[in-house]
């Protein structure tokens, strides 16, 4: 009686345990192993489902009062695809999905006319209000595709600091080609397209949850401290500036030389990062402000004048016999001009942008110092801006044991830097002597909706405060007096400007080219208290010779926007 | 003196144990359906909430696009349309602080 008892028990048990894990095993075929397949099954009773559609962090813009705008964001919509097998009369086919969408009739047949291939894509990015009037014809072999795509509302706004996502290396997954896009990639990306994996998916499937745990914790949206406003004026001005100089590049930058927050970038020619695949000249997504180097010309002359200020070897007063023209080590260096000055200060070096004044300060401060000082200013090094492909400047010059080299280098010929390397160098006379960390990402957002600040915030002392003061007043002299004869000074702002028109290198001939030049122009403000340092230039523009010519009215359109848009006070 | 009496119960223990496990048996099927059913809504909600954001943030990048694409329409000529005016130039002066008298609003 009990035997038999317990046999029932038993077995009752064991059809209990069968039936649990067949209910288990049942899940797992139906969730796990077949999931996609009766998704989509399920999917086609509407439209369908794409695989993996595509998921990616926001990049966003911030305006000055703090609100963000996107940038980069995801857009969704739809794609038509065909199975040519299906399609009996394609005419019909081609003449109803005509009055929804453009369709080229010769390509449409031609992909007809593959019947072997059981998909032909016909037709991306569609709205869904289209999608539906496309799916109520009911159009016999005809698919419609959820699908998102990376969207820049802005445009071509900023365009090379944000890059664009493209195929990547193995030719199917979406990754950051170049700008932030690229650098800021383990974080905007997402695997496995974000999409939803319910609870018992998770148990059976998620295994490796905890090992990627710390990747899962980095991911987010990033913040940068582009200024959608400022940056559509820079825009604006670099764009009116190409069409009266017609040079072959042109650039500008606008950044916080306190902590070097860039709040607008940009370069010309520029692309629409929505229409990448369109653009003929792939020149035109490299970013010439880390990638690209140049003889800056006289803007490095402040730097040269402030190492001499920093070092002793001159001030202010210091005067010296200007003649115009100076042989050092066998080779002749000259004024812009070749006309002697006679007996002049230091300003006066400054004012009438004298190369001899600063192959002076050189030679006061020695070859060797001023290397040293120069390669402490970050030249030769890459800044650590956040974008990829940074190149660091040609500074070979400044190893050299011949005088004439640091001559040179002290007007900025002889050494080639990146724009970005020459706009962190130059910050650094205004803010007390700190070399910043250029950067556009200020903030990660999390998923989880926490917030972290990745502004870098390591600050190097290259020259003194009170040289920084001293250059400052040099320099706001130089915009106030000798800038257009003063024309342009500004009665209640202090500003500091230097321009600067560089002779361009022949690459396939030793010297330079006579009639081709980069004009640069650089200035900060206020003065004392610089918030925004202003870096233009173009390459070889045509029909002005200086920089003081074709600069100084963009660069004052810049500050008058700037002024008026932040509410500036008046420093005086 | 009390009457102390036994009465034997006869309790069916197999019968109960029987019970129990078909009781048991029968919340599992139920159970199975209703994670089946959950799973399945929890799956379609998902989904259609998916979609939905997807298509709150693709209208949002749309009237972003449209911000940026007016925004960069501005000039002075619209703005004239529209009867605005260019502020007139800034006049400042210095206060001594703690002199309350003075509006600092000087447009």
């Amino acid at each position: 009686m009990r035997a038999q008892f317990l046999l029932r028990i038993r077995i009752l048990a064991v059809l209990i345990l069968l039936y649990t894990f067949f209910i288990f095993a049942r899940l797992y075929v139906l969730q796990i192993a077949r999931g996609e397949t009766y998704r989509e099954q399920a999917n086609k009773q509407y439209v369908h489902s794409s695989q993996n559609i595509f998921d990616r962090g926001t990049i966003y813009f911030t305006r000055k009062d703090g609100e963000r705008i996107a940038a980069a964001t995801l857009k969704s919509g739809y794609f038509l695809a065909i199975k040519p097998n299906k399609i009996k009369d394609s005419e019909l086919v081609f003449n109803n999905l005509s009055k929804y969408i453009d369709l080229d009739k010769e390509d449409f047949e031609k992909r007809v006319s593959k019947k072997d291939d059981p998909y032909e894509e016909i037709a991306r990015h569609i709205d869904k209000e289209t999608t539906i009037k496309i799916q109520n014809e009911g159009l016999k072999g005809v698919q419609l595709f959820r699908e998102r795509w990376r969207y820049y509302p802005a445009g071509d706004t900023a365009s090379h600091a944000l890059g664009f996502v493209g195929f990547g290396k193995d030719g199917h997954t979406l990754t950051g080609r170049y700008g932030l896009e690229r650098y800021w990639d383990s974080v905007l990306s997402r695997e496995g397209g974000g999409l939803h994996v319910n609870f018992f998916a998770e148990i059976f499937g998620d295994t490796k949850k905890e090992d990627n745990k710390k990747e899962t914790e980095r991911i987010g949206d990033i913040v940068t401290s582009i200024e959608p406003e400022v940056q559509q004026m820079l825009d604006r001005v670099l764009l009116k500036t190409e069409e009266e100089w017609r040079a072959k590049h042109v650039g500008g930058i606008i950044m916080n030389p306190q902590n070097g927050e860039i709040y607008a970038m940009s370069a010309l020619p520029s692309f629409d990062p929505n229409s990448y695949a369109e653009v003929k000249n792939m020149s035109a997504f490299h970013n010439p402000f880390v990638e690209y180097v140049y003889e800056m010309g006289s803007i490095i002359k402040p730097i040269a004048m402030a190492i001499g200020l920093d070092t002793g070897a001159v001030t202010p007063d210091t005067t010296y016999n200007d003649t115009g023209t100076k042989i050092i080590d066998g080779l002749r260096i000259s004024n812009y001009d070749g006309r002697a000055r006679g007996v002049v200060n230091m300003q006066e070096v400054l004012n009438q942008s004298l190369n001899l004044g600063v192959a002076f300060v050189a030679e006061k401060v020695g070859g060797e110092t001023m290397g040293k000082k120069m390669k402490e200013f970050g030249f030769g090094e890459e800044t650590g801006i956040d974008l990829p492909f940074e190149v660091h400047g040609l500074i070979d010059n400044l190893d050299s044991p011949r005088k004439i080299e640091y001559a040179t280098a002290s007007f900025g010929q002889g050494i080639a830097l990146t724009p970005i390397e020459t706009v962190r160098a130059l910050s650094a006379l205004g803010n007390g002597g700190y070399l910043v960390t250029p950067h556009f990402v200020t903030k990660i957002i999390h998923k989880d909706g926490t917030e972290a600040n990745v502004a870098p915030d390591d600050k190097v002392q290259v020259i003194k405060k009170e040289t920084s003061e001293e250059i400052t007043r040099m320099l706001s002299i130089v915009f106030d007096d000798a800038l257009k004869n003063g024309k342009v000074k500004k009665e209640h702002y202090s500003i500091c400007a230097k321009t600067g028109t560089a002779q361009i290198a022949n690459v396939s001939e030793r010297g330079y080219y006579s009639d081709r030049y980069l004009h640069s122009f650089f200035g900060y403000f206020p003065a004392y208290n610089p918030k925004y340092i202003i870096f233009l230039y173009h390459v070889e523009p045509v029909g002005a010779k200086y920089a003081s010519q074709t600069l100084t009215e963009p660069f004052m359109e810049i500050v008058n926007f700037l002024i008026n848009y932040y509410n500036v006070p008046p420093d005086r | 003196m009390s009457n102390k009496y036994t009465k034997r119960i006869h309790v069916h223990a197999e019968s109960v144990v029987l019970w129990v496990e078909l009781v048991l048996l029968f919340v599992a099927f139920v159970a199975y359906g209703y994670f089946i059913v959950s799973s399945v809504a929890h799956v379609v909600i998902k989904r259609e909430m998916l979609i939905s954001k997807q298509e709150t943030e693709s209208k949002i990048s749309k009237l972003e696009a449209e911000y940026f694409e007016k925004t960069k329409n501005i000039s002075e000529d619209i703005a004239s349309d529209y009867g605005l005016v260019a502020v007139a130039p800034s006049a400042y002066i210095t206060i001594s602080d703690g002199n309350e008298k003075l509006s600092r609003n000087d447009r």
